[in-house]
Formats: structure tokens, sequence, C-alpha cells
């Protein structure tokens, strides 16, 4: 944080004593708190260098929570406690400039809030072995992460700081922070493959969530069982390919049930 | 009364049950059989060509020979669009071509011959009856549709008229109560089958909801609620509590995070990630741990327990030098590029050279080289500890080494 500058930060959570104990951290590190809203659309009027959202804000989806700040013309820092790696890298690709877990320390997240603020990114080593991870399973054919990137996020994983990579990587610090920004953009891009159709999302929330038989998903449907059948193939496929541990005996219904929770389907 | 009451006239209900897995199946594949005996009887139209001289107008036998193979070329490429028989307009315009091969056709042959060409022509004639069986089993429409049959077949070989008429007549009635029969009976197992899968599936579906419930239950019960009641009662935080919440809080966001996590004993079974996790949980109260798991290959199978082995072994010599409260970062990468596992910890550090070889720390790690791993400890005084421990990925592996010494 530049000296003398006070970063103005807005918090958007909907547990109270977690919106208390964040914004008593960033008062402490000398931010300016504008407002503490328990949903983006509170913060008409409010122009603040960054915000620090929730990512489950009640039953509301996250892409659609971080999008309406982003739409706002905010940059946003995601946070949560017991997020899914999916759910955390749809945050990002629906525009979040960084996520921090909730249980890091206050000064790493007010870290990562005024990185944020001042125009960068910001990667934790939560972040970082998730985007290890969906670069395994959806490799990108052009222009996927390169060996300074995957050097770089193994480093974030391990616990190392901005300064610690660059002084182990021989690299200035900018330099870094650029390397982090390419990181983001290659996920954001790498976010589109091996994705639900909404139809499939559907299906994903039915039987995946719900617990409805075939039966009767393809009824509340309006589409004949064969048909849902199809879509619960699909998404087996997508859940094999995204997680190339699994089983390939796996059942679709099964498959269906875990690839909805890890989506944080509802 | 349209067509579509054939569909209802059956007693079995079916119709309203179309759209299932099974008993769609069993129209695909009913389809399908009868594509074959479309096609299959088509050829039986060509054999009053071999009696070409005999015949007034063998053109007409061409024609109709041709037309049949055309018309079953048709009926296939239908079903195979559909996959199914209940289609009205693809039985009607298989009944009508029946109808006009057995009026047309049999002019091919001289009046008091007619029953010579007819014998030919009669298999493709029947197979019309059984499609309007299988098709749409009993009901008035479909009666009538044989009848009409029937009658097209006395009109056509009139006036040679003799005993196989009704033989003939006969084969109309049987070839079509027989397949009325035959589907309804397919599509009654059809329907039971698919009932009692979908009783399966939603047993199956309550029982893993009961599971769960049950799992989250047991969380919520054993780990969590002491923890809040213990905050709420107001007793002095100590130590053990902050071990004893901690534990709580890791097992719930693993328990929320990542749902294979909640299924244990399903077709994941006790993996890597499971019994790392079940490592890391025995030591994990003790440290402030930060755990990122980056696992798309399971390691080789004779590795994942000396590997979940030394990890423990290394968190325990964690916390045995680097004290409770000391940050540790676990960064496991197990892929189909690289097997890694770094326990790095930011506490005092020690000088590797100084420290004399032998005890838990070696023999544990002795035991990850006979299984093709390498192991390094990377310290100094001040600059905390990491261990890592590297396997080559699937493909790159050498054979297991059947005796070795570690580093340490």
């Amino acid at each position: 944080m530049a000296e003398g500058v006070r970063i103005c930060v807005a918090v958007v959570e909907d547990y109270p004593s977690n919106a208390d104990g964040l914004v008593l951290g960033f008062i402490g590190a000398g931010f300016t708190v504008l407002a503490t809203v328990t949903s983006p659309d509170q913060l008409d009027g409010v122009q603040p260098d960054v915000v620090v959202s929730d990512l489950h804000l009640g039953q509301v989806p996250i892409r659609e929570t971080v999008s309406a700040l982003v739409r706002r013309g905010l940059r946003v820092l995601a946070i949560s406690g017991p997020a899914t790696g999916e759910e955390i890298l749809d945050a990002i690709d629906a525009g979040a400039q960084g996520f921090a877990d909730k249980l890091e320390k206050t000064s790493t997240i007010c870290a990562a809030a005024a990185e944020v603020a001042a125009g960068g990114c910001w990667i934790g080593p939560k972040l970082a072995g998730h985007l290890l991870t969906d670069a395994q399973v959806r490799p990108l054919r052009r222009g996927d992460l390169g060996p300074a990137e995957l050097s770089v996020l193994r480093a974030i994983a391990l616990g190392d700081t901005t300064q610690e990579i660059a002084e182990r990587l021989g690299a200035d610090p900018t330099g870094i922070r650029a390397i982090y920004a390419r990181i983001l953009d290659t996920e954001r891009r790498r976010r589109g493959l091996l994705q639900p159709t909404p139809r499939q999302s559907e299906v994903l929330i039915l039987i995946g969530r719900r617990g409805m038989t075939q039966r009767r998903a393809a009824a509340q449907m309006g589409i004949t069982e064969a048909t849902l059948a199809e879509h619960l193939q699909n998404i087996k496929d997508i859940y094999l390919r995204t997680h190339p541990e699994a089983q390939a005996d796996i059942t679709p219904t099964h498959a269906a049930r875990l690839l909805a929770e890890e989506r944080g389907l509802r | 009364m349209g067509w579509e009451r054939w569909a209802v006239a059956g007693e079995t209900g079916i119709r309203e049950s179309g759209a299932d897995g099974m008993v769609l199946r069993t129209e695909d594949r009913a389809s399908r059989m009868l594509v074959f005996v479309r096609v299959g009887t088509s050829f039986f139209v060509y054999l009053p060509l071999f009696v070409w001289g005999s015949l007034p107008r063998p053109w007409i036998a061409v024609c109709v020979a041709v037309a049949a193979s055309c018309e079953a070329a048709l009926f296939a490429v239908w079903v195979q669009g559909t996959r199914t028989l209940r289609d009205r307009r693809l039985v009607t315009v298989d009944v009508l071509f029946c109808l006009a091969l057995m009026l047309v056709g049999t002019r091919a042959a001289a009046p008091h011959m007619r029953n010579v060409v007819a014998t030919e022509l009669i298999p493709t004639a029947l197979a019309g009856a059984a499609i309007v069986g299988f098709a749409f089993t009993f009901g008035v429409v479909q009666v009538m549709a044989v009848a009409a049959l029937m009658a097209g077949w006395v009109l056509a070989l009139l006036p040679d008229v003799s005993l196989k008429l009704f033989s003939d007549l006969l084969g109309f009635v049987v070839w079509y109560v027989v397949s009325a029969l035959s589907m309804r009976e397919f599509r009654a197992l059809a329907l039971i089958t698919d009932q009692a899968q979908e009783a399966a599936q939603r047993g199956a579906v309550e029982a893993e909801a009961a599971r769960q419930r049950e799992q989250v239950h047991g969380e919520i019960h054993g780990h969590l609620l002491p923890i809040v009641e213990f905050l709420i009662a107001g007793e002095p935080i100590t130590e053990r509590f902050i071990r004893d919440a901690r534990r709580a809080a890791r097992r719930a966001r693993r328990l929320i995070a990542d749902p294979r996590a909640a299924s244990p004993g399903t077709e994941f079974g006790r993996d890597f990630t499971t019994l790392l996790n079940e490592t890391i949980d025995t030591c994990a109260d003790r440290l402030v741990l930060e755990t990122i798991l980056v696992i798309t290959v399971e390691p080789p199978p004779d590795l994942v327990e000396p590997l979940c082995m030394a990890v423990g072994e290394a968190l325990r010599n964690v916390i045995r030098h680097a004290g409770a409260r000391c940050q540790v970062n676990l960064y496991v990468e197990s892929t189909a590029e690289q097997g890694q596992i770094t326990v790095r910890d930011r506490g005092p550090g020690f000088d590797p050279s100084a420290v004399a070889s032998g005890g838990g720390f070696a023999s544990t790690f002795t035991a990850l080289r006979r299984h093709g791993a390498d192991w390094l400890v990377d310290s100094a005084p001040g600059r905390g500890t990491a261990v890592t421990i590297t396997w080559p990925p699937p493909g790159r592996r050498p054979a297991p080494v059947a005796v070795g010494d570690g580093h340490g």
C-alpha cells in the first residue's frame, strides 16, 4: 500500500460476524471501508478501489455475484471458506482478480486486497492448486501455461510470496505480477472447455442435487428419457475427462451428483 | 376413429410410458427386426421373373419387384430415423403398398395363373400384417387394416380361387395376431424392467441421501457441535480445544469442498487422496498447515503407502523440531508429468550435514527409494526446512530398487 494513500474497500458478505472480522482487519491495516453489504446491488453509488466479496451469498450463483460486481466496473477479490475448485475458478472466469481463503491471516487478505486495488492480481496457494489442477484436466491446444507460469504456481502453492518467487527465479517482482495476470487470463480461456451446457446443468441440478429419478427429471424438463440419458452420458464424459483419477465405470447418475456438488449447483 | 387410437388400444397402458428407456429400446429393437423382415421378404417378389416366358405382362413383375425393393429401402431409412414402428404414416404407407403389390403384381400373370405369381408375393404381403401387429398390437383400426389386406388378397387372386386362398387368409390373421401378442409381451416386459430400474434408482438415490445425511450428522454431532457448545459455555480456550477446533474445521471444509471426500467407500475407495488426508489428519491439529493437492493421476499402487508414511514422518518432524505453531506448507502434485510432495516449514531449520543418519526418518524415507522414488532435504539454520519427495510419472518409472540407502 502506498504511503499516505488509503485504499477504499467494500465488503460483500452475508454472514455478520465474518463481515465484522474483515472490516476490523481492513481498518486495522489502514484501509477505508466504504460499505459492508450483503449483495452487490447494495453498492449503488459506492466506488471502492476493491470489493472483497464472499462467494457464497445465499443461493445466488457465484458467477452472478462476481459478474454483478464486475459490471459495475469494480475490481473484485473473491474470498471464501469452503468453496470448491470449480466455484473458485468460476469466480475468476467471471472477472474476479484474485481469490483469498478466509482461513488466511487477515494481513494476507489485506495484502491481497491492496494488490487487486492497485490493478494487480492475487493468487493464493489454494487458487494456485486449483489452477494447476485445471491446467492438467483442461489443457489448451495453444497458448497454455508455460514452464515459467507453472513454476510460479508451484511456488505459490508452496507458500512463497511474490518477493520470494522473484528472488528464486531471479526476476523482478513486477515481472512476476505480469505472470500472475497471464495465468488468470489463460485460465479464463480455459474455462470455456468441458463445461456443461445450460441443459446439462439443468440435468445436474435435477438429478445430481435434487436426487430425482431419470423419469421425473425427463418429465420436468419436457424431454424423453432417452434424451435425458444422452445428457447424462455427456455429463459423465465431462466428469471423466476433468477427473482423470475417477474410475471409468462410474455411473452417469453418480458422476452427475459429484459434478453438481463440485460446481456448487443448487 | 383415427390411427392415434391404435396406440391406446393396447391394454398395458404403455403409450403413457412410451418415453421410458427400456420400452424405447424394445421399440427400437423390434423396429429393426421388422426392417430385416421387410427387406428379406422383398426378394421373393423377384421370383416371378424366373417364369418370364409364361407371363403375359412380365414388365409388371419387373416394376413390382423394383417397387418392393424401393419400399423396403424407404422402410429401413424411415425406421432408422424414427427408431420405432409406432408411426402411423409409416404403417399406412406399408399397408397401402402391400395392397398395391397384391392388386398390381398378380396382374403380371394370366387370370388362371395368378396363384403362381401370388405365391411369391404372399411373404411380402404377410409381413405387412405383421408390421401392423408389431406396431400397434390390437385395436379396431388395426383389425380393419388387416381385413383390408385380406380383401385385397381375395381381389388379387380372383378368379383363380382355390383352397389355398383360405390358407392365405388364415396366414394374414395368424401373422397379425402372433405379432401383436408378441409385441404386447415385449412391451409389458420392458415396462416391468423400466419400473424395476426406476425403483432401484430411487432406492440408490435415497440410500445415498441417507448416507450423506448420516455423515453430515456425524460431522456436526461428533465434531462441530462440541466446539460451538464449548464456546457458548464460555469455557477457557485451551491448546487442546484449538486442536479439536482445527481438526473439526478441517474435516468440515473437506466435506464441503471435495464431494469425493464425502463419498468414502464408493467407487473411489481408499485412494491416494483418502490415505493422504488420513495421514495429514493425524498431525494437522498440531500444525498451522496449508495443504495443496494437485492429484490427477494416482501414484503407483506400491508407492501410495510409503508416500503417505513419509508425509506423516515429515509432518511429525516439523512438530518435533519446529514447534506446533510453525507455518507448514504441504504441496502434493501427482500428475501425468510429475510426482512430487514437498513439506516445507518456516521453522528454525538445521544443518543436514550435522545430523547423524538413522532413526525413523531414515528408515521411512529409505523405503521410498525401494519403490523408485527419491527424496531430498533442503534446510539451513534460520531458513526453515523443505523435504521434497519425487517419483517418476507413469510410463517413465524404472524398475524398483531392491535395497537402497537414504540421504539422512
